[in-house]
């Protein structure tokens, strides 16, 4: 049998120990309002909240999680929640492109690549930018998009997969792990313009990591090794996106007649 | 399997769920000092996932949560 239980106060945002108010989004603004602004201060509004944006700006951060929630404190990158969120993007039709921003440390493998699927499966035109970094499983997750950015200063780490927990000492064991590798290169492979065999040298490559086996690429260095399509920041991926928008609504269009 | 640069920690530390009603939908909180904060919604329309006051993260409002036990 359910109870209803008074919930506990817990101190809001503010600091404020009462129960906020509901914070409802503000209706778009009318006709009098936008007079209103325009005599008052000189200016239109900008874009609030709302009017929702043609571009859905989807962010891949922290640790990308698998089957088990991390605690509170850690940054993550929610699968479960993401994956509806894209068939809602796909589904709705104000949005018209989408931006995924990246600065992840990677995470579990199936996940990222679950999310990587589906990026690249977008029925609308998708444009990635990676800043910080987007490690081990941020890879695949950042070719997946219809083009690809690296700001100058951020990275990418490739290297082989590992895996926690007991281990049985059998070959099999090897070509498990191969069979795993195998389908993160294959999915690089696809999706952006580098080799399978340059991703495995560089993912088997010694001497670079410290106490690791791998390869860290940095800004231009991605570029030049045909990971990623561009050096580029946030302007250069909003006009590319643009760019790619308008190249779809033409071909709709061209399409209609 | 784990394809990371960063090693797993903090996982021995006790972490409280509870599912609660909020604002209409179900959701999974996590119970932490600065209040209850949005781990999961629990919906099968991909337009819910869109909602910025249901982002994971979220530190939920007090009036909007009603808290369900079985």
């Amino acid at each position: 049998m359910k109870e209803e239980i008074i919930p506990h106060v817990f101190l809001n945002e503010t600091g404020d120990k009462t129960p906020s108010e509901p914070n409802l989004s503000p209706p778009p603004p009318s006709e009098a309002d936008v007079a209103n602004n325009i005599k008052e201060f000189g200016q239109l509004s900008t874009p609030g909240k709302g009017e929702q944006s043609a571009i859905h700006c989807l962010t891949i951060i922290g640790q990308v999680e698998g089957h088990m929630s991390l605690p509170p404190q850690n940054k993550t990158t929610k699968y479960e929640h993401l994956i509806p969120q894209i068939v809602g993007i796909c589904e709705d039709p104000k949005i018209q492109g989408v931006l995924i921003i990246l600065n992840t440390v990677g995470g579990d493998v199936e996940a990222g690549l679950a999310l990587a699927e589906l990026i690249a499966s977008i029925n609308k035109p998708t444009v990635s930018l990676v800043l910080g970094g987007a490690h081990s499983i941020g890879i695949p997750i950042s070719v997946a998009s219809d083009y690809s950015f690296i700001t100058p200063t951020a990275s990418m780490t490739i290297h082989p997969v590992r895996m926690n927990g007991t281990v049985i000492g059998v070959s099999q064991t090897f070509e498990f792990f191969d069979q795993m590798q195998e389908r993160i290169v294959h999915f690089v492979e696809r999706n952006s313009n580098i080799s399978g065999d340059r991703f495995r040298e560089l993912m088997l490559a010694v001497g670079k990591l410290a106490m690791d086996v791998g390869t860290v690429l940095v800004g231009k260095e991605a570029v030049e090794e045909k990971l990623i399509d561009e050096v580029g920041g946030l302007t250069e991926a909003m006009n590319k996106l643009h760019e790619l928008m308008n190249e779809k609504k033409n071909q709709e269009v061209g399409s209609d007649k | 399997m784990m394809y990371s640069i960063a090693p797993v920690y903090g996982m021995e530390l006790p972490v409280e769920y509870v599912q609660v009603e909020y604002a209409g939908f179900e959701v999974l909180a996590c119970k932490t000092d600065a209040g209850y904060i949005l781990e999961r919604v629990y919906s099968t329309n991909p337009q819910d996932f869109l909602r910025p006051d249901l982002q994971p993260g979220k530190l939920l409002e007090n009036a909007l949560i009603k808290q369900l036990t079985q």
